[in-house]
């Protein structure tokens, strides 16, 4: 009996079947170098976490905007002059009623500045630790809250089912700088980057790649 | 001062002050160790280039902690 409908052959070249986990990696875009003082850094150069995994690509990373870093700037300067203020007005006190030797003052003197040094290091390492990471699986909250408190808490990509930003106050506005909360299904905990860098960007950003996921499932 | 507290002699606040000092400075160098391991986990945790400012942090921590126990030997050796 001679045939009324063959179908035509067709062979799947596994290339072309669609990966759904993870995302298409990013294609041709620019990396960005990140400085010591980057708040904003869209696929940034050389960063990498603990327990990243092959394929997985940064797409963001993100700290507190540099403006909230004055008040222990100015706090450091302001404490690092008292000495001189002190000195300054030595002159005027019972020079009689001090007795401690010189090389006790230049010691007290060397520990004071020591300490000084100390609060603004560990302030600068709190604030360059505490980031947001964004990448093609899952978002990355680490949260330094002085430099023994750490938590670090990440969910994939899919688990986020809202993300919105909020800015509020006049230097937030000014400078354009917000919270971005994150939102997570279930009982799992919500996510925040507070005091990030334009905040609506990174909304955008993390929009963009949870409708990416979806549409990819 | 002396003449409200006469015992006080100026060697006496000179053991004072050393006695005082060094149990400030070994009290701070244990906050200092803590500020060092809590950075080497960091550093851990978050692996960001040189470029970006990683290893100097790494080297203003360790250059703190050798500072702070420069500090405390000097004391001990040096303050009357």
């Amino acid at each position: 009996m001679p045939d009324v409908f063959t179908s035509p052959t067709v062979l799947i070249q596994p290339e072309t079947i669609p990966v759904t986990d993870p995302l298409p990696k990013r294609k041709h875009q620019p990396s960005e170098k990140m400085t010591p003082f980057a708040t904003f850094c869209r696929f940034p150069e050389g960063v990498r976490f603990q327990n990243q995994e092959e394929g997985e690509d940064v797409h963001l990373v993100v700290r507190r905007h540099f403006i909230t870093n004055i008040p222990w700037i100015l706090t450091g300067i302001g404490f690092s002059l008292l000495p001189l203020v002190f000195f300054l007005f030595a002159p005027f006190f019972d020079s009689n009623s001090i007795t401690i030797s010189p090389i006790a003052i230049l010691f007290l003197l060397l520990f004071y500045y020591l300490i000084i040094f100390g609060y603004l290091l560990v302030n600068y390492t709190t604030w360059f630790y505490h980031v947001g990471i964004v990448t093609n699986m899952r978002v990355l909250d680490i949260d330094i809250e002085n430099i023994s408190t750490k938590n670090v808490a990440a969910t994939n990509i899919s688990g986020i089912v809202d993300v919105e930003y909020s800015q509020g106050g006049i230097l937030s506005n000014f400078f354009d700088f917000g919270n971005v909360n994150l939102q997570t299904e279930g009982l799992k905990p919500n996510f925040e980057f507070i005091k990030v860098p334009k905040p609506a960007r990174v909304t955008d950003i993390i929009s963009d790649l949870i409708a990416g996921r979806k549409s990819n499932d | 001062m002396t003449e409200l507290f006469p015992f006080l002699t100026p060697d006496l606040i000179n053991l004072i002050t050393k006695i005082v000092f060094i149990t400030l400075i070994g009290l701070y160098l244990i906050f200092v160790i803590i500020v060092f391991n809590n950075v080497r986990s960091l550093r851990r945790i978050v692996i960001i280039s040189s470029a970006a400012g990683s290893p100097l942090i790494q080297f203003l921590v360790v250059f703190y902690l050798l500072i702070t126990i420069l500090l405390l030997v000097a004391a001990l050796v040096l303050l009357p």
